[in-house]
C-alpha cells in the first residue's frame, strides 16, 4: 500500500483547544480573556491553561490591564503564532487533501 | 480539523453582529430615511428636505462612534472584547481603488447606453439598481460572516425593493422621481432589519450577564 508519510505536525498548535483559540486570534488584532472565553466554549481554568501554555510557545501574547476599574486580560498572536498556524493548516490541507476518498 | 478552523474564524467575524445592534441601527436609519423622504415630498420644499437630505450622512457618519459606544457599555462587560485585524494598507488602497473604478466604468454604461434623455432612464433604472445593490452587500455579510438573519434581511429587502419598482410607490401616490420609488423600499427594509435587530439584541440580553473578568 503507498501511504503518504504523517506530515510534521506542530503539536502546541495541533490540541484542539489551542486550534481553536488560535484559529480565533488569527481573525483578530486582539481580544480579552472573556471573549475567549466566550468564543472557545472552554471553561476559566482550562482557557488559562491553554493560553499559558501557548504564551511559553511564543506564539501568544498576554497582556494584564485595566478598562476603568475592570481588569482585563488582552491577548493577540504574534508574528511566530500566526507562522506556526499558517504553515499547520497549509501541512494539514496538503495532507488530508492528497488522502484517498473512502 | 479544518471544519473547527473555519467554524471558529466564521464565529469571530460574526461576532459584531451577533447583539443585533448594528441591524437595529442601519435599519432605524433606513426608516427615518424613508419616512423623511415621504414627506419632504408630500411637504415640497423647506426644512423637511434639508433633513432628508442631511439625514442619512449624519446617521452613518456617526455610525461607529455609537457602535463603539453602544458595545463598550452593553456587548464587551458580557462577551467580550475584541478589536478586528486590518488588511494591510496597500491591500485597502487596491480596494478602493477597485470599488472606484467599478462605480465610474457602471457610471459611464449607464449614461451610453442611456442616448438621450438618460437622466430619465437612470431615474427609472435606481429603484431596481438599488434593491440589488442592497441584496448584494446584505448578502455578502450574510455569506462571510454565516449569519442566516442577514440572509433573510437581503431577501425581504430584494423582494420589497422589486415590489417598489414594479409600482409599490405609484399605488401609494409618490412615485414621482427614483428617490420616491425607493421609499418603500427603505420603510420596509428598514423596519424588517430594527425589528430583526430589536428580537436579536433582546435574546441577546436575556442570555448572557455582566461578567467580571478573572482569569
Amino acid at each position: 500500500m503507498n501511504q503518504r508519510p504523517l506530515p510534521e505536525i506542530d503539536t502546541v498548535v495541533h490540541a484542539p483547544a489551542r486550534l481553536k483559540i488560535i484559529a480565533a486570534l488569527s481573525v483578530l488584532e486582539e481580544a480579552d480573556f472573556l471573549y475567549l472565553l466566550h468564543a472557545t466554549e472552554l471553561t476559566k481554568g482550562n482557557l488559562s491553561t491553554h493560553l499559558a501554555k501557548l504564551e511559553e510557545a511564543g506564539y501568544v501574547e498576554i497582556e494584564k490591564t485595566y478598562r476603568g476599574k475592570r481588569p482585563l486580560t488582552l491577548c493577540r498572536l504574534t508574528p511566530a503564532g500566526r507562522e506556526a498556524f499558517e504553515l499547520y493548516r497549509r501541512r494539514m490541507l496538503d495532507f488530508l487533501g492528497s488522502k484517498p476518498a473512502g | 480539523m479544518n471544519e473547527l478552523v473555519e467554524t471558529t474564524r466564521r464565529r469571530v467575524r460574526g461576532y459584531w453582529i451577533e447583539d443585533g445592534m448594528p441591524d437595529l441601527y442601519i435599519g432605524l436609519g433606513l426608516a427615518i430615511y424613508g419616512a423623511l423622504s415621504w414627506w419632504a415630498i408630500l411637504a415640497g420644499t423647506g426644512w423637511v428636505v434639508w433633513l432628508q437630505s442631511l439625514f442619512l450622512p449624519v446617521w452613518f457618519g456617526l455610525a461607529m462612534i455609537v457602535m463603539r459606544r453602544l458595545k463598550e457599555s452593553v456587548t464587551y462587560p458580557r462577551t467580550g472584547f475584541v478589536s478586528y485585524a486590518r488588511p494591510a494598507r496597500g491591500r485597502r488602497v487596491w480596494q478602493l481603488l477597485l470599488v472606484s473604478a467599478l462605480a465610474v466604468v457602471l457610471a459611464v454604461v449607464i449614461v451610453l447606453t442611456s442616448g438621450p434623455g438618460w437622466t430619465s432612464r437612470v431615474d427609472g433604472l435606481l429603484p431596481w439598481l438599488l434593491p440589488v445593490l442592497f441584496t448584494l452587500g446584505l448578502g455578502a455579510v450574510s455569506w462571510y460572516q454565516g449569519s442566516v438573519r442577514y440572509g433573510l434581511y437581503a431577501a425581504a429587502g430584494l423582494m420589497a425593493g422589486l415590489l417598489a419598482a414594479a409600482g409599490g410607490g405609484a399605488r401609494i401616490g409618490i412615485a414621482q422621481n427614483a428617490i420616491a420609488a425607493c421609499v418603500p423600499f427603505f420603510i420596509v427594509l428598514g423596519a424588517v432589519m430594527a425589528v430583526g435587530g430589536a428580537w436579536t439584541l433582546a435574546s441577546y440580553l436575556r442570555r448572557t450577564s455582566r461578567t467580571e473578568e478573572a482569569a
